[in-house]
């Protein structure tokens, strides 16, 4: 296996309470870069704990993940964070703004800190708010606010680009925009783009879909005729 | 109560112990300090009064002028409000101690009560050590001798009674064995009150037993009040003595006249009894130097007859031995005479025997002639027979012829001489004859002579010998006369010294006589004690300062619980939904929080009133202790401090989450269920201000974005915080400004090194002695003398004691004692116009400069005064002024009583050196230097640093426990922002930053802040807490608000510190889950 993003038999096990969930039960995937990747499964399934591992936010039990050639299973936390500040950019289903800074504030919060970061007003200009970035969070819509998030994970200029169910919050026609800049933005710089769902709706688009379920790759492939966004419906 | 829900009020205690221990603590924390310091000033009441009640003090100290009788005594007892009267003597005197003089109140005790009924004996000592005196020589001494002077038990104490006439003629024995050492309540404080003799402070008191006191009327009386129960410091017990001091004082007025006629009767008598005895030694005086001036008289007249007869007898004698001289002369001259003629005759003798001789020769030869002759013959005749040749024969013949003839020649040669022989034989004889006669004439002239000689010798001799007896005789009869005069003379100044005494002390007596004044009774209760008085001061002192301190801690508590619950109830917005929607009343629902901040706030206050209680009143009275000399403090739970703090206190701790969760319990069920709106994000006024703005970098922006977010926590924070520094501040500043006290009283002001008191009864060459000495002392570089005296000064209704100081020298007075404006450090002039005081006495007396005061001075008539300024000094009130203006108010001198010294070496040999040498002078009644006193205030600055220490604690305390629980508070509300900021890769050290630079900036606003208030605090503290004798610096060192700043910001980092673990375990993905 030698993509650009692999996982070899990942697993994770959380402990609420004294119950123990295994949450990823050997999940085994791998991507090209430059794809885009949804992740799509049921609520429980282990999508989300498959992108905090990828991302860094999270360590895997056991197995092995590569991205670009570092295996960042075995990064100690201080590696991990240096990853996550310099390779990844988050996007939240919340958006979780600093609600206390402005559109462009929130953007530089995350520029300022990486080494060659996309200058601010710039990304969220081609995000669509070269007119709002001096609002509050409060003051902008769903949609707006999602925006602002991806601005913020595009600004430090990220090898990967993770969102975990950035539509989940909006409403269709705001969700197809978010999508549609997320797709677009794949398409353009080339970055790596994960999309985590549990819309199904939505696979048409990708270049790899990836279904889990309870902990497992169900299945894994990758599209070769991806759809437009506006192609698609749900 | 439903089970369930009690159930889940206690998990809420267990899964938030910190929300619930910040609010336990903190009440713990205000309730203490509280309840603590505001329980201080009632306990040192309460210690005091049941102090006073276990040893029977007296309510009123009653004094006369002229002492009591025990019919005074008698008519006090009749009173109704009167319990018990105790009179008494007292009488004060010196004693030697390592070379100082100590001035002591020798009081009676009543030996015989205190073994019978001790508890009925009044002002009862308290024995610390040794026993009750037994026999009249033993006594009992204040512990203060123990402590301060060294006394030991066994040790005598010795009365000096060479200057001291009245000591000798009050007490009968001198020498007292100290057998127990004794605290008394009439002397709580360390002052042992003042005394018309010496310096006029008392060191200390002894009790000996009452027999010793050989007055005639009681000094003085104790009185009980039967109806003073409550409090001493109550007004109603004020009110109650006040009461009994008015018909004691009425008693008085009607017992007063009755003794006042008997008093001017027996001063009459003893006034012509004096005036009898003064006129009886004037008369014998005169009479002695009439019988010496006789006597005189006598001797001069026979000096002279001495002298008369001294000349006759000499000129008797000259004459005499004249007469015998001449007639020796002419015995003398008679005898060369009488002598020449016994050689001349004695000549004429030998030549009479001579020519006898010759003539007899002629005769001889006549016969040898004659023979020739006839031989010649005879041969003729034979040749004429023998015919011989005619011619031989004729030859023969002519021979014969020519040899005849010469024979016959001779032979009538002869006759005639034998005749002229004859003739002259005749003649000697006759001559002879004369001769005899005369020398027999001559012989008996001189018999007579040497009989003359003899008589006029023994007559001479006689005569002088009666001469020299006279002489003698009247040699000693002077010499005795002289003996007599010298005598007299020397005795004569003493004599009439005596007499002019005596006459003085007629016309003292006279005038006393004249100037009698009724006597006047005193009735001095607890307020004239001075010890009561200033630890009453003290006690309100404490009670102002428990108003202050505890106001902080409440307000923080408040602020505290009340953040604390709003966080508390905020997180549980679900649960209240859940709740709410499952049918729980509101009052249910409030009962989770009520019971919940109660229960913390109930722990808290039960924990403060104990600890409270226990602590502070005994470390803030440990503090006073060295003021007092009492029992150690009583340390009961005062239901009124502790029920306000407690109520305080649970009002804070309820309150806020009453308040707090109506407003939540308002809500609808499912809003509460929804999520909160975030906060909004704003923009600060500061982001207005573009300039600085622009300056700032992004994280300075954020940092102050996020600063203004949360106003309510700002406030609190910056104002716990500030409270901590204030508190430090305070503490430091209190320390400093007693410790700043001493270099500035002792080094700036006060520029001497050493005080001498004179007695009263120095004169002025004494002062002159002295000074001489010191200047020849090389230990001392400079000296001055100068006047003082313990004055009142009153203004308006206020009396304050003070020094009086008469600079004699204005010049050489500034290089010992340095007048200057305390604010400008500008020197002060003394001048003739006006008085100068020192500031603390003004401030008291509320006076200004300019204003005028009015000065008591004993003995003097009052007199008003103008003050043309006020001098910086802390230690004691003095008011100085020039000798013309004392000259202009009294009229007289103030003669220098006292010298300041500057010594060239301060260290203790040198001065105890200097010490014993000047105590040895007579007329030196102390001798006292700055170093001692700067000690005293050492101590004191001790006894303040445990205040500081506790103020401290305190402020770290309520650092800590601020800080904690609004950081917690903080990094809960904001755990989703700070999990934000990890996702995107902020470092651990960058997270904790984000926060940090908050705290940070809010500490430092606290600070700047709590600099403020602690300057306010520290100012209202000091002049509470200073006492009316000393006024504290009101100098800040700058160290003191850079150290309170660096405790305080040490407090904060520790805090910080702590909570980067907290802030570095929030778990991203938890956070990043829940929904804003």
């Amino acid at each position: 296996m030698s993509g650009y993003v692999s996982f070899q038999d990942v697993t994770k096990e959380y402990k609420m309470g004294e119950v123990i969930v295994r949450a990823a039960d050997g999940i085994t995937f791998e991507a090209d870069k430059g794809e885009f990747v949804v992740v799509v499964g049921p609520s429980g399934a282990g999508k989300t704990t498959v992108l905090n591992i990828l991302g860094g936010m999270d360590t895997c039990d056991g197995g092995k993940i590569t991205v670009g050639g570092m295996e960042i299973s075995s990064f100690n936390k201080k590696q991990l964070v240096t990853y996550r500040r310099h390779d990844i950019g988050f996007v939240f289903q919340f958006y979780n703004l600093v609600q206390n800074l402005t559109a462009l504030e929130n953007v530089e919060l995350a520029a300022q800190i990486c080494r060659n970061p996309i200058d601010a007003e710039q990304v969220l200009t081609e995000v669509g708010l070269g007119e709002r970035m001096h609002n509050f969070p409060a003051q902008l819509s769903g949609g707006e606010q999602q925006r602002v998030s991806i601005a913020r994970a595009l600004a430090k200029n990220p090898k990967l680009l993770l969102c975990d169910e950035p539509t989940g919050a909006l409403d269709d026609a705001t969700g197809r925009q978010v999508l549609e800049l997320l797709y677009n933005t794949c398409r353009k710089t080339g970055m790596t783009v994960f999309v985590i769902t549990h819309n199904s709706a939505i696979t048409p688009i990708a270049d790899r879909v990836i279904k889990i379920r309870s902990g497992r790759v169900t299945w894994s492939e990758k599209n070769e005729n991806p759809l437009p966004v506006e192609r698609i419906e749900w | 109560m439903k089970k369930a829900f009690n159930k889940d009020i206690a998990g809420q205690i267990r899964y938030n112990p910190r929300r619930f221990l910040a609010i336990l603590s903190i009440v713990a924390l205000g309730v203490a300090f509280y309840s603590g310091v505001r329980a201080t000033s009632p306990n040192m009441r309460l210690t005091v009064d049941r102090y006073f009640d276990r040893f029977n003090a007296s309510d009123i100290q009653l004094l006369s002028t002229m002492g009591f009788e025990t019919q005074d005594i008698e008519s006090i007892r009749q009173l109704k409000q009167v319990e018990s009267v105790q009179p008494g003597y007292s009488a004060d005197g010196f004693v030697l101690k390592n070379d100082s003089t100590l001035l002591l109140s020798f009081q009676s005790l009543d030996t015989e009560r205190l073994k019978s009924r001790p508890d009925a004996l009044l002002n009862r000592p308290e024995l610390l050590s040794g026993r009750y005196p037994e026999a009249p020589d033993e006594c009992l001494a204040d512990v203060q001798l123990n402590e301060l002077y060294g006394f030991n038990l066994d040790e005598t104490i010795t009365l000096q009674s060479n200057n001291d006439s009245d000591i000798k003629d009050s007490l009968k024995l001198l020498e007292y064995k100290i057998v127990g050492f004794v605290r008394s309540v009439q002397y709580i404080s360390l002052q042992r009150g003042n005394s018309s003799k010496g310096e006029g402070t008392l060191n200390g008191f002894v009790m000996i037993p009452e027999q010793n006191f050989k007055m005639e009327v009681f000094t003085q009386a104790y009185i009980k009040s039967k109806d003073a129960e409550s409090s001493r410091f109550s007004d109603t017990y004020q009110k109650s003595v006040d009461r009994l001091a008015d018909s004691i004082e009425e008693t008085g007025s009607k017992r007063n006249p009755e003794r006042f006629t008997k008093i001017r009767s027996e001063a009459e008598q003893k006034l012509s009894d004096g005036r009898q005895k003064l006129a009886d030694a004037e008369e014998q005086l005169a009479e002695g130097e009439k019988e010496l001036t006789e006597g005189e008289q006598k001797l001069k007249d026979g000096e002279k007859e001495l002298a008369a007869n001294r000349k006759k007898y000499n000129t008797e004698i000259a004459n005499g031995e004249k007469k015998l001289k001449d007639a020796e002369k002419e015995l003398i001259k008679a005898k060369t005479e009488l002598e020449k003629n016994q050689k001349e005759l004695e000549q004429n003798k030998e030549r009479l025997e001579q020519a006898e001789a010759e003539l007899e020769n002629t005769y001889k030869q006549l016969e040898q002639g004659r023979q020739e002759l006839a031989a010649l013959k005879s041969q003729i005749d034979l040749m004429e027979q023998t015919n011989q040749p005619a011619e031989q024969i004729d030859q023969l013949q002519a021979l014969y012829e020519q040899t005849k003839a010469r024979l016959d020649d001779g032979q009538r040669q002869y006759d005639q001489g034998i005749h002229e022989l004859a003739a002259a034989k005749a003649e000697l004889q006759k001559g002879e004859t004369e001769l005899k006669k005369g020398w027999d004439k001559y012989f008996a002239g001189k018999a007579e002579y040497e009989k003359n000689l003899t008589a006029f010798n023994k007559s001479k001799s006689e005569g002088a010998k009666k001469l020299d007896e006279a002489q003698n005789e009247l040699a000693s009869s002077k010499r005795k006369l002289e003996d007599a005069r010298r005598k007299f003379e020397e005795e004569k100044p003493d004599a009439l010294e005596k007499i002019e005494k005596a006459k003085k002390e007629l016309k003292d007596g006279e005038k006393k006589l004249a100037d009698l004044k009724e006597p006047e009774w005193i009735a001095l209760d607890l307020q004239s004690n001075i010890g009561f008085a200033s630890y009453r001061q003290d006690a309100d002192r404490i009670a102002a300062i428990g108003l202050v301190f505890p106001l902080i801690f409440f307000l923080v508590a408040a602020l505290v619980s009340l953040t604390t619950m709003t966080r508390m109830v905020e997180d549980d917005r679900t649960v209240i939904g859940v709740l709410k929607a499952l049918g729980y009343s509101r009052f249910d629902i409030a009962m989770r929080y009520l019971v919940y901040s109660g229960l913390a706030a109930a722990i808290g206050i039960a924990i403060g009133i104990l600890a409270g209680a226990a602590v502070f009143p005994r470390v803030i009275f440990d503090a006073y202790g060295i003021l007092y000399d009492l029992p150690p403090i009583l340390t009961p739970i005062h239901a009124d401090s502790s029920l306000q703090a407690g109520m305080g206190a649970f009002f804070c701790a309820v309150v806020p989450s009453l308040a707090v969760c109506f407003k939540e319990l308002t809500s609808t069920p499912a809003s509460l269920m929804r999520p909160r709106a975030p906060k909004m994000g704003r923009r600060i006024l500061l982001e207005r201000l573009t300039v600085v703005w622009k300056r700032l970098n992004f994280s300075q922006k954020v940092t102050c974005r996020n600063l203004f977010r949360y106003k309510k926590r700002l406030l609190m924070t910056v104002f716990g915080i500030a409270g901590c520094t204030a508190l430090v501040f305070t503490g430091f500043g209190l320390r400093d400004s007693i410790t700043l006290m001493v270099p500035l009283q002792y080094d700036e002001i006060q520029k001497y090194d050493m005080a001498v008191n004179l007695r009263e009864t120095a004169e002025k060459q004494d002062i002159d002695e002295l000074k001489e000495l010191l200047s020849a002392d090389k230990s001392v570089k400079a000296s001055i003398g100068f006047y003082q005296k313990g004055i009142e000064l009153e203004k308006g209704k206020n009396k304050n004691d003070a020094n009086l100081i008469v600079a004699d020298n204005r010049d050489d007075f500034k290089k010992f004692v340095a007048f200057r404006d305390r604010r400008s450090g500008r020197p002060i002039e003394l001048t003739d116009s006006g008085v100068v005081i020192t500031e603390k006495v003004a401030k008291l007396l509320k006076i200004k400069a300019g204003d005028t005061v009015t000065l008591l001075v004993p003995d003097k008539p009052d007199v008003e005064v103008k003050v043309t300024a006020l001098t910086e000094n802390y230690v004691f009130h003095y008011i100085y002024m020039t000798q013309t203006l004392y000259n202009r108010l009294y009229g007289e001198e103030a003669a220098p009583n006292s010298v300041f010294g500057q010594l060239a070496d301060t260290d203790k040999d040198t001065q105890s050196n200097l010490s014993k040498a000047l105590i040895k002078l007579d007329y030196v009644s102390s001798v006292s230097f700055n170093t001692s006193l700067r000690k005293d205030f050492n101590d004191m600055v001790k006894a303040m640093d445990i205040v500081v220490v506790v103020l401290i604690l305190s402020a770290a305390a309520l650092a800590f426990i601020v800080l904690f629980s609004l950081t917690t508070i903080n990094i809960d509300e904001r755990r989703r922002e700070l999990a934000t900021l990890k996702v995107l890769g902020f470092y651990d050290n960058e997270t904790a930053l984000y926060l940090y630079r908050e705290n940070t900036l809010i500490t430092l606003i606290g600070i700047a802040a709590g600099l403020l208030l602690g300057v306010g605090l520290l100012s209202y503290v000091i002049t509470t807490a200073e006492v009316d004798m000393v006024m504290f610096a009101r100098r800040t060192h700058w160290s003191n608000y850079i150290l309170s700043s660096l405790i305080t910001l040490s407090f904060a980092a520790i805090v910080n510190l702590i909570m980067y673990r907290t802030i570095n375990r929030i778990d991203m993905v938890e956070s990043m889950k829940s929904v804003e």
